[in-house]
């Protein structure tokens, strides 16, 4: 499971990202997570559960925020919320459209 | 509650070495493509058939294939006269920059055109990772369903070129070609789509030009 892998190069961020005395024990880790990103959000929480890290993440619950799937129009603009992934509803002008939104992978922020 | 804003990607690491791999690419002018598919869709039999082609146009490559366990795949390539390299993701799903970053440190890249990673058979993680690649390519076979693009669409979206392989087995199977190609179409009407039998070799010829016209654009760079 990529997860896994994830979550260590998550505890690696993490890690340099809280090292500073200013920074406590992180309570909540918030990520934003587009819908077209293959997470299995328990499996997030499983494995940074496992992961090696920190003293100040020990303790810390991960909050997923899914992004919804957007695209956009190049001809006219136009922006559409793609629902349950069905880009064959996606049509505007019948142009090509840009997808502005749903593949993110961010840690967003870190609440102590 | 005190908070600090971060906003990085979760991939930033490998997204780094993805860069560091392209700039090498760049500067030795050489061609890489990512080919994703499920397991059993044909990659390693395209690479084969794929193989006598590029020789006779004079196009020099090698190939990076992973696969979580054996090393059957370099071992088929090795015996198709290809220059080949293992990589061995153990329970990982998918290759990355870093085990890509591996892998070219063992070819050696002088007067090489084209590099292709046959990545881990598997249409979901393969498509998170970006190994520094110039273009992926999406692979599907008439062996599966119609509707996997629709499954998986961040493979399919994000490819510059797809390929719908097995074509033999049409009369066999009840895939809906036209309704594929509709479905690949929904997610990315720009990416080119070539329909190809490994078997009977059809297709492999516009696979190649596709692959001749992306070294000629990038040489001209």
């Amino acid at each position: 499971m990529h997860e896994t892998v994830l979550i260590k190069n998550l505890v690696s961020i993490l890690e340099k990202e809280t090292a500073g005395p200013e920074v406590g024990d992180i309570k909540i880790i918030c990520l934003e997570v587009g819908e077209l990103r293959y997470i299995v959000p328990e499996i997030m929480e499983l494995s940074f559960r496992h992961t090696p890290k920190s003293p100040k993440l020990r303790r810390a619950k991960i909050k997923m925020i899914v992004l919804p799937v957007k695209a956009k129009c190049c001809q006219c603009g136009k922006e559409i919320l793609i629902k349950e992934r069905n880009f064959q509803e996606a049509v505007c002008c019948r142009q090509k459209m840009r997808l502005i939104s749903g593949d993110e992978f961010n840690l967003k922020s870190v609440v102590w | 509650m005190p908070f600090k804003v971060i906003k990085e990607s979760i991939l930033r690491t490998n997204d780094d070495t993805a860069k560091k791999i392209r700039l090498t690419l760049k500067d030795k002018a050489v061609l890489m493509l990512n080919l994703i598919s499920a397991p059993g869709a044909g990659k390693t039999t395209l690479l084969e058939r794929t193989a006598p082609f590029l020789k006779a146009e004079g196009i020099s490559f090698a190939v990076v294939t992973g696969d979580c366990f054996t090393s059957n795949d370099a071992k088929r390539m090795e015996a198709a006269g290809i220059n080949a390299v293992q990589i061995n993701t153990g329970n990982a799903c998918h290759i990355d920059a870093q085990l890509v970053q591996k892998a070219l440190d063992e070819i050696e890249m002088t007067n090489l055109d084209l590099i292709i990673i046959e990545n881990v058979g598997n249409l979901v993680c393969p498509a998170e990772f970006d190994v520094g690649e110039d273009f992926k390519v999406a692979l599907l076979s008439t062996a599966e369903g119609e509707d996997k693009p629709l499954k998986y669409p961040l493979v399919f979206k994000e490819s510059a070129l797809i390929l719908i392989n097995k074509l033999d087995l049409l009369p066999y199977t009840d895939f809906d070609l036209k309704e594929c190609e509709r479905n690949i179409s929904s997610l990315n009407p720009q990416a080119p789509l070539i329909k190809m039998s490994c078997k009977n070799a059809q297709g492999i010829e516009a696979f190649i030009r596709w692959i001749k016209d992306k070294i000629k654009t990038k040489r001209r760079k």
